[in-house]
């Protein structure tokens, strides 16, 4: 499996609020070659509710394993919250 | 004296029903411009093309310092938001906007989350490229003396009401609008975890989070939020007065607790409307 490291604060920046960033870098991801992507979120600041939920949506939905890495504490909390959102839907209709 | 927001935003209605239609707007009988009074009168003075403006003496050099966008240790400066996408990802708006403000109102946190989730509702949802909207603005103002912050954001684009009748979302009035976009629902996705979460969301950290108070205008309605038990939709008189949303934010000096419970999950929307009146 051939995989790919992206730091998303170089690719956005610190700061991640927009959904349409969101949606663009998925649509970034969706065009590599490579079969797995670990974004590397050194650095972030803040992510804002909307980009999460853009992020999340978009992972799930791709054919891609889309991973993390070096969450800082200040966003950790608000990728989790989207991410159990999502998880807790799969499994209610699974 | 710090009046309500939805007295703020009157106060923007009375200056412009008295406007003759000349170069020159008179705000000379408030001595006092909130940014829910201010930031829409910019608006309409920069849609309108005015060119002069008639100040009291208290509030002169204060109009003046937001149109030269000066910040002070009180405000943010008056933000036009950019057009551009490249420029709008690389100013991380509401971080940049959020430093500038005490992070006792909520947190740090809570104020770029509302700042974030309301300039994502102007660019998502009032279409620049599309024409409908000339400007996004925001701008923020802490009363020192009274241990409060306000928050406006807001743009002349196509409103709530203008944007569901564009996707086919059916509502009876303005009011009904707003009392469905803070409801979950989004033009841009049926799906209920993918979008339409920013606003209630906002609300909630604002209103029971915080005991603070909140005032949505789009198009002809409102809806004014003093508390949770206490809040109203009315409809205004406000034709070729007011265009597009503007959403006031009034932050008392408090950190928000157990925010991410809080927002987590859509619980309803508290804010019922009558249909009619309320």
């Amino acid at each position: 499996m051939s995989v790919k490291k992206l730091i998303i604060k170089e690719l956005i920046n610190s700061s991640l609020e927009f959904n349409a960033a969101a949606t663009d870098l998925i649509n970034e991801i969706e065009n590599m070659g490579e079969d797995e992507i670990i974004i590397d979120f050194t650095d972030v600041v803040f992510i804002s509710r909307s980009f999460a939920q853009a992020y999340v949506s978009g992972k799930i939905k791709s054919f891609k394993t889309v991973k993390e890495v070096n969450i800082p504490v200040e966003v950790e909390p608000m990728l989790k919250m989207i991410e159990n959102n999502f998880n807790q839907r799969i499994k209610s209709t699974n | 004296m710090v009046y309500s927001l939805l007295n703020d935003f009157n106060k923007f209605i009375k200056i412009m029903r008295n406007h003759d239609g000349s170069n020159k707007i008179d705000t000379s009988t408030e001595s006092f411009l909130s940014p829910t009074t201010l930031i829409p009168l910019l608006c309409e003075i920069n849609n309108k093309k005015i060119q002069y403006i008639t100040a009291h003496p208290n509030t002169s050099n204060y109009i003046k310092d937001i149109l030269n966008k000066k910040a002070t240790n009180t405000r943010t400066p008056f933000i036009i938001l950019p057009y551009d996408e490249n420029e709008r990802k690389n100013k991380e708006l509401s971080h940049n906007t959020a430093l500038k403000l005490n992070k006792d109102y909520g947190s740090f946190f809570v104020l770029k989350y509302i700042i974030a989730e309301l300039t994502n509702n102007i660019y998502d949802h009032s279409s620049f490229e599309e024409g409908y909207s000339n400007q996004g603005y925001t701008y923020c103002q802490e009363y020192p003396n009274k241990d409060l912050l306000d928050i406006c954001v807001m743009d002349d684009g196509l409103s709530i009401p203008g944007r569901f009748k564009k996707s086919g979302i059916e509502f009876n009035d303005e009011c009904h609008a707003i009392e469905k976009a803070i409801s979950n629902i989004s033009t841009k996705s049926e799906d209920p975890l993918e979008r339409g979460n920013g606003l209630w969301s906002t609300i909630k950290l604002v209103v029971e989070g915080n005991g603070g108070s909140a005032l949505i205008v789009s198009d002809r309605g409102y809806l004014h939020i003093k508390n949770k038990e206490n809040y109203k939709y009315d409809l205004l008189n406000n034709n070729d007065i007011f265009k597009g949303t503007l959403i006031s934010l009034r932050l008392k000096k408090n950190q928000v607790q157990n925010i991410h419970e809080l927002i987590e999950i859509f619980p309803g929307n508290p804010y019922k409307y009558k249909i009619g009146r309320g």
